[in-house]
């Protein structure tokens, strides 16, 4: 039973997908499923490409064929609008470098006359530094997935329409609620004013203590008693 | 009074002037919304009825989604953001706003304005299962993949 057990494990473990850098194939089939859906309402082909150095194969996908897949340039009128492909490295140093991990990211983009940047995915609040962090497969998904809004932006195509969701299950629900919005927005200067009304009180009992301590004036010695003088005769 | 005394007291007034100055003069993101673009409508407010529940509030503006989101953002800092294909989400304590496309044949873009509830039920296809739970039927990204940090 139990080697029934271990050989059930192991062809488990052994059947398992491939995982390829940082998306899980899950998510990077979703990923290439948006993408397709985004070319079929723009006409523009769209595929990722972000190697690493850590040995798990790079992260590739494409709108045209799908999870794994670079961006096929042979399929004539799929992409009348032109292609862009988010291209990406992820460079872990090792614990014991001086360097730091570090990301970068590129677009590159062919038959438009306005491609999107890297500094409009900044614009978006899309930090591609958050390929190294926690989150890099969210950081990922944002980065690519915002393309065809870009495209949009700048004129390229239609944007793709933007349809709000019928039904819900009931049990779904929002979590993790973010903290106080006024905090977020004001907490650089609630430190400082907090700062100020601390160090004004500090400042105050600090000069108090440098001052030199007032001693009583000491007491004038007694006038020495004047000598006697005889009287003149 | 001691001329060190004068300066501890303004140092200290200034900062408790700065407080209240910074805590009155702060209005939410709906406000400021409501301040600075136009109108165009409100829908019932999707999921549970509630009677804390807020309609939603649309809104029109002559920029660009992209444009539009980051005026909103660098005004009021979301705690959490996505960006999609089909616009942008943006998470604040007790309201989402969406930045989306226009309807067909207009420019610029629409906002909607919901609370979290509505919000999260609204786009549920963008943010399900990045801001709360999902256990509808795949087809939308999860996130919380495994990652290779070192």
């Amino acid at each position: 039973m139990r080697a029934l057990l271990l050989a059930l494990v192991l062809a488990a473990f052994v059947a398992a997908p491939a995982h390829a850098g940082i998306l899980s194939p899950d998510d990077a089939a979703d990923l290439a499923q948006s993408l397709a859906d985004a070319q079929e309402e723009q006409d523009v082909c769209y595929g990722w490409q972000v190697d690493n150095n850590f040995g798990a194969g790079p992260d590739i996908g494409s709108s045209t064929g799908g999870p794994g897949v670079a961006l096929e340039l042979d399929r004539p009128g799929a992409c009348a609008r032109g292609i862009v492909v988010l291209d990406g490295s992820i460079y872990y140093s090792c614990d014991s470098c001086e360097d730091s991990d570090r990301a970068s990211v590129s677009i590159r983009s062919s038959g438009m006359a306005n491609p999107p940047t890297v500094a409009d995915l900044k614009g978006l609040g899309i930090d591609p530094g958050g390929l190294t962090g926690d989150d890099d497969d969210t950081t990922l998904v944002n980065i690519v997935e915002a393309l065809p809004l870009l495209v949009a932006d700048r004129g390229n195509a239609p944007y793709v329409a933007y349809e709000a969701a019928a039904t819900v299950p009931a049990t779904d629900h929002a979590t993790g609620k973010p903290g106080s919005d006024v905090l977020r927005d004001t907490w650089i200067w609630l430190v400082l004013c907090g700062a100020l009304i601390v160090l004004g009180p500090a400042f105050y009992l600090y000069k108090r203590a440098q001052q030199p301590h007032r001693t009583a004036p000491a007491p004038t010695p007694p006038a020495p008693a004047r000598p006697s003088v005889p009287p003149p005769t | 009074m001691s001329r060190h005394a004068l300066i501890a007291i303004a140092m200290a007034g200034a900062g408790v002037l700065g407080l209240i100055f910074t805590l009155s003069s702060h209005g939410s993101v709906r406000d400021d919304i409501a301040k600075t673009y136009r109108k165009v409508g409100t829908e019932k407010a999707p999921g549970n009825p509630g009677p804390d529940r807020k309609d939603t509030l649309v809104y029109a503006s002559p920029k660009s989604v992209s444009r539009t989101a980051s005026d909103i953002v660098d005004k009021h800092k979301p705690g959490d953001r996505r960006a999609t294909e089909s616009g942008v989400f943006l998470r604040y304590s007790d309201d989402i706003v969406s930045v989306v496309p226009p309807p067909k044949g207009s420019t610029g873009s629409r906002i909607l304005v919901d609370d979290e509830e509505g919000g999260y039920h609204r786009d549920f296809f963008f943010v399900g299962g990045f801001w709360g739970t999902y256990s509808g039927p795949a087809g939308a990204f999860r996130g919380g993949g495994p990652g290779t940090g070192k």
